[in-house]
């Protein structure tokens, strides 16, 4: 039994690395503020989506893909715009059921046109 | 040095859209990477120069003819007592879109007395959305009780002369002598979640202008919402 104490310890700390899925982290205009504002050591790639949103949805495995490839020397985070009452109910579901292993965080704020240009005011241009 | 990292990071966030369509099979990622610089450059020629579509304010709208939830057709030059039109392009699927039914129920009862009646368009491509479909529009609006016509742009001829890129997308016409011309074009409101906690109501202020004969203040606002799909 001893001698395979060591398969059973490399077994349960393999199982234990297993990476979660991740939960999303429910966040207001002054994260945007500060994630856009303060330019970190590393290149940040954020995505804005939402779970009802198809070809948001559709694009996501190009994201999980950067992540998994470069994960350590930039930061991909998914930026859910759904309404924050379907946290529990459909976001951190969808994200379990995917396997999604970028950084997700949910903007809980409606007033998109102020936290557009925060971002980047290209996202405006076309429209204005 | 800090600015040479802030270009960077924005040349790839504006990447992710390229690679998302397809280019994500270049091996490591260095510096020298030919594909990536190829990539970069793109991204700045579009940057450089934005497509423009659609119209601007003071265009001429263009007229139609497109099937109402009623199986009659519809264009604006039936509407011999209007004195303009609040054209809505939205649709059943878009949550945006259904967060919006009640307000948009409320302009057309508050405003087709006032000459501006609401024409909403279903643009989608029910091949892309069978939610929109020319069947679920008529269940949709009958459930919700649209009070106004709810068309169905079928073959999607009528969305890209307008330039409509989301749902809802407003586009508020004024008639002059045989003529809509374009005057608002963007978002009903600010708030899409809560209509109760609006700041800039802008739909409400560009009509209530027009009807008093006053200028419109924000006459384009960013349309947020679902992206019309061909």
């Amino acid at each position: 039994m001893k001698k395979y104490f060591p398969f059973i310890l490399l077994l349960i700390i393999t199982a234990c690395s297993k990476p979660e899925p991740q939960k999303a982290v429910v966040i207001g205009i002054e994260d945007i503020a500060s994630l856009t504002g303060d330019y970190p050591e590393k290149i940040q790639v954020i995505n804005f989506w939402a779970t009802w949103c198809k070809p948001c949805v559709d694009e996501l495995p190009a994201f999980e893909k950067l992540k998994a490839t470069y994960g350590d020397q930039i930061d991909v985070i998914l930026i859910s715009l759904d309404d924050v009452e379907n946290l529990e109910t459909k976001v951190n579901p969808f994200l379990e059921k995917h396997n999604i292993q970028s950084q997700v965080k949910l903007l809980d704020y409606p007033y998109a046109a102020e936290y557009i240009p925060m971002v980047d005011t290209h996202w405006m241009e076309p429209f204005l | 040095m800090k600015t040479l990292k802030i270009l960077t990071a924005v040349a790839v966030v504006a990447l992710v859209g390229i690679l998302a369509s397809g280019i994500l099979n270049f091996g490591t990622m260095t510096k020298e990477d030919p594909e990536i610089e190829s990539a970069i450059n793109d991204v700045q020629l579009n940057e450089q120069a934005p497509i423009k579509k659609g119209y601007e304010i003071g265009d001429k709208a263009t007229d139609f003819s497109l099937m109402n939830i009623d199986g009659k057709m519809i264009s604006l030059k039936d509407y011999d007592n209007a004195k303009g039109f609040i054209v809505i392009f939205t649709c059943n699927h878009c949550p945006y879109s259904v967060a919006y039914e009640d307000r948009i129920i409320a302009l057309d009862k508050e405003f087709k007395e006032q000459g501006y009646p609401v024409i909403a368009i279903n643009p989608n491509n029910p091949e892309a959305y069978p939610e929109d479909s020319y069947d679920n529009m008529k269940i949709r609006a009958k459930e919700k009780g649209f009070t106004f016509p709810y068309l169905f742009d079928a073959g999607q001829k009528i969305y890209p002369q307008y330039g409509a890129t989301k749902t809802p997308h407003v586009f508020l016409l004024q008639k002059e002598g045989t003529s809509n011309i374009v005057k608002y074009i963007g978002a009903i409101d600010d708030n899409h979640k809560d209509a109760n906690a609006i700041k800039n109501d802008y739909l409400r202020d560009a009509v209530t202008n027009l009807i008093k004969g006053q200028e419109i203040k924000m006459t384009k606002t960013v349309a947020i919402g679902c992206s019309i799909k061909s």
